[in-house]
């Protein structure tokens, strides 16, 4: 029997307005291919969908209201500002001076960069090449990993 | 399908492997004794040293069990072996200032020291060698030593190192010596038996209402799938601080226990990042070899080496854009220092249950944690630049980077202004406290042997029991508390105590 498809917790808007966000987290992210954008939206769904119904729901107000809060203040929504404006933003937020908004912000920031760090590709762009069986074998030689 | 035992142990980490050595012997004399562990018994090929596939198996929450305010995540593993498959294998004893704070009327070094050295052995601890050092560590040793700090090395329990650098998403190469290698095979040879994907919902009086789960890792169960009802004349809870403290607390236990939760410490951690100019060796190798606790006593911390994964050093930086991003660019410049605060017991740091019996963690940061925090990052920092990095990231620094010229400026540059928790990641790898030991029934929930106050068949086995925080990477001394709780429950079995009784 076929396992029933799952849906994602993040609606199809809502992922386009993340990937937005992680442009500013990972600037690298910015009109990275599918082939990175994909698998950090698919490892961000991975990592709500365990999580209790109103976390989830937490992290989709969450979403809403960064894109609304720029409205009152520049008429725009938040995806609609300039880069760094959208910083300044994030920046904002990151440092408020409630603790639930800074937690709100490093909960977002964790999961944009547990869908992107943990790509084989972006590791090995960062050359962060591990070896399970040779590392002290490597570490003996002194040898510097390379990409080569 | 139920069953019935004479001991039932919750938990196959460093307390509940340690107690089903301790007591194998007794199968021998005919004693029936299980384990019940949560997680699954994985097989030597999945531990893929991939991070994230490692932190959904190996954790519970990924490895981020959030206090209630979110500006804490504590990592609990769960498997065979329990969190022994994700430490670092860092054997330090606890120190005769420890236990003088402790205070705890009858455990004395005296009476630990011996079993620590026993399990080291067992674990094979020892110091590594030079050759095996590499620069990520090295670099720590140096930059102490050029400040007059006290440097030393950290005992290991590996055997078989291949330096692979994953030792927390658990070795690929089974080389620390955890009880998955040592202590749980060991009892199983004599006879316990160890069920695995075992969740204990309840613990009833003299048994434990419990559901063997489907895993989609892991070797299956040795019991069919399905809830379950086990007996047993004695219940011993070493499911670790946050889920030993949960369970007690869901299980509506037939006595007062005032404290039980309470006091809760966990070493409050942060991960400190420099940069250098060149790349150095620093994630080839074992990642954690020294440490200096020159500040423990006085200033309530201690430095440590470690070298963690993309993912877990990204989210440890505060900030994000482009430092953040270039900081990460090349992952071989980095060097890395852990940061383990000593935080004080207290009432109301406490571990409570939710309605499905899971841990509910209410933290707290008091105002010498935070100041701990503060001045340990100072300090790293000067190590740093002492070792040679041309730019260190601090947390409660008021920039993202403190760059080598201004090496001179720490004090002004870190502050604790600057430290805004939720901003940072602190993160905790070592829980405890909960169901501490002591005399006093309304300030501890155990004895000094690890019995329950008021209930003759249940024992808590595990860094639930620290009175206080251990001020040192803490398994080697749950290992000791376990023995002892053993050698007692051995005593009363060989007395005909628990023999001479029937079942509940």
């Amino acid at each position: 029997m076929d396992s029933p498809v799952r849906q994602p917790v993040l609606s199809a808007g809502q992922q386009r307005f993340l990937l937005c966000l992680a442009a500013r987290i990972v600037p690298e992210s910015a009109g990275a291919p599918t082939q990175v954008t994909d698998p950090l939206l698919a490892a961000v769904d991975e990592e709500l969908q365990p999580r209790p119904r109103l976390q989830q729901l937490e992290f989709k107000l969450l979403l809403l209201a960064i894109r609304w809060m720029t409205v009152p203040v520049t008429l725009r929504w938040f995806e609609r500002l300039p880069g760094e404006r959208q910083d300044r933003w994030l920046r904002f937020l990151e440092n408020a001076p409630l603790t639930l908004l800074r937690v709100g912000i490093w909960g977002l920031k964790t999961l944009v960069f547990l869908g992107y760090y943990t790509q084989d590709g972006v590791q090995r762009r960062i050359l962060y090449l591990p070896s399970k069986e040779e590392g002290n074998v490597r570490l003996h030689r002194r040898q510097i990993p390379s990409a080569g | 399908m139920d069953a019935e035992f004479d001991i039932l142990i919750i938990g196959s980490g460093a307390g509940g492997g340690t107690m089903a050595s301790a007591l194998a012997p007794l199968c021998a004399e005919g004693a029936r004794i299980a384990v019940l562990e949560w997680g699954p018994h994985f097989g030597d090929d999945e531990f893929t040293g991939r991070e994230l596939e490692m932190a959904e198996k190996l954790f519970f929450d990924s490895g981020a069990i959030g206090n209630r305010d979110q500006t804490l995540n504590v990592a609990c593993a769960r498997g065979y072996g329990g969190s022994t498959l994700a430490y670092t294998g860092t054997s330090i004893e606890i120190p005769a200032r420890s236990l003088e704070r402790w205070a705890v009327p009858g455990l004395s070094l005296a009476d630990l020291a011996p079993r620590m050295q026993r399990y080291k052995e067992q674990n094979n601890v020892h110091e590594l060698p030079d050759e095996d050092i590499n620069e990520n560590n090295q670099l720590f040793a140096a930059g102490c030593r050029a400040l007059g700090h006290t440097v030393k090395k950290f005992p290991v329990n590996i055997k078989g190192c291949k330096g692979s650098g994953m030792c927390n998403m658990g070795c690929p190469n089974q080389a620390k010596q955890g009880t998955n290698r040592v202590q749980l095979p060991a009892a199983e040879a004599q006879g316990v038996q160890v069920i695995t994907n075992c969740r204990v919902h309840r613990i009833t009086p003299h048994g434990v209402e419990a559901e063997v789960l489907p895993a989609p890792h892991g070797r299956p169960s040795s019991w069919p799938i399905g809830r379950c009802r086990f007996g047993a004349r004695i219940v011993v809870v070493a499911a670790g601080a946050m889920h030993s403290s949960a369970l007690l607390a869901h299980s509506r236990l037939p006595v007062d226990l005032p404290a039980l939760g309470r006091y809760f410490t966990c070493h409050p951690a942060l991960t400190l990042v420099a940069q250098h100019d060149r790349p150095i060796i620093n994630y080839y190798g074992f990642p954690k070899t020294y440490y200096c606790d020159d500040f423990e006593e006085q200033d309530d911390f201690i430095l440590e080496t470690c070298m963690y994964f993309p993912f877990t050093t990204a989210k440890s930086l505060a900030g994000f854009g482009a430092a953040h991003s270039a900081m990460m660019a090349d992952f071989r410049r980095l060097q890395m220092i852990l940061v383990l605060v000593s935080d004080e017991a207290e009432a109301e740091n406490r571990v409570t249950a939710d309605s499905d019996g899971k841990p509910v963690l209410h933290y707290k940061f008091s105002e010498r944690t935070l100041d701990a925090l503060v001045a340990s990052q100072r300090i790293a920092t000067r190590i740093f630049f002492a070792g040679g990095a041309a730019r260190v990231h601090a947390p409660a620094a008021d920039r993202f980077l403190i760059e080598r010229a201004e090496r001179d400026q720490v004090d002004a540059l870190i502050d604790r202004r600057h430290l805004k928790l939720g901003k940072i990641s602190i993160q905790s790898a070592h829980p405890m406290g909960g169901c501490r030991i002591g005399a006093d029934r309304t300030n501890s929930v155990t004895d000094n042997r690890g019995r329950v106050h008021g209930l003759d068949w249940l024992y808590v086995a595990d860094g639930s029991l620290f009175p206080g925080s251990s001020g040192v990477n803490p398994y080697v001394t749950i290992m000791a508390l376990a023995d002892r709780v053993a050698e007692s429950l051995r005593d009363r079995w060989r007395s005909g105590e628990l023999r001479g009784r029937q079942g509940p």
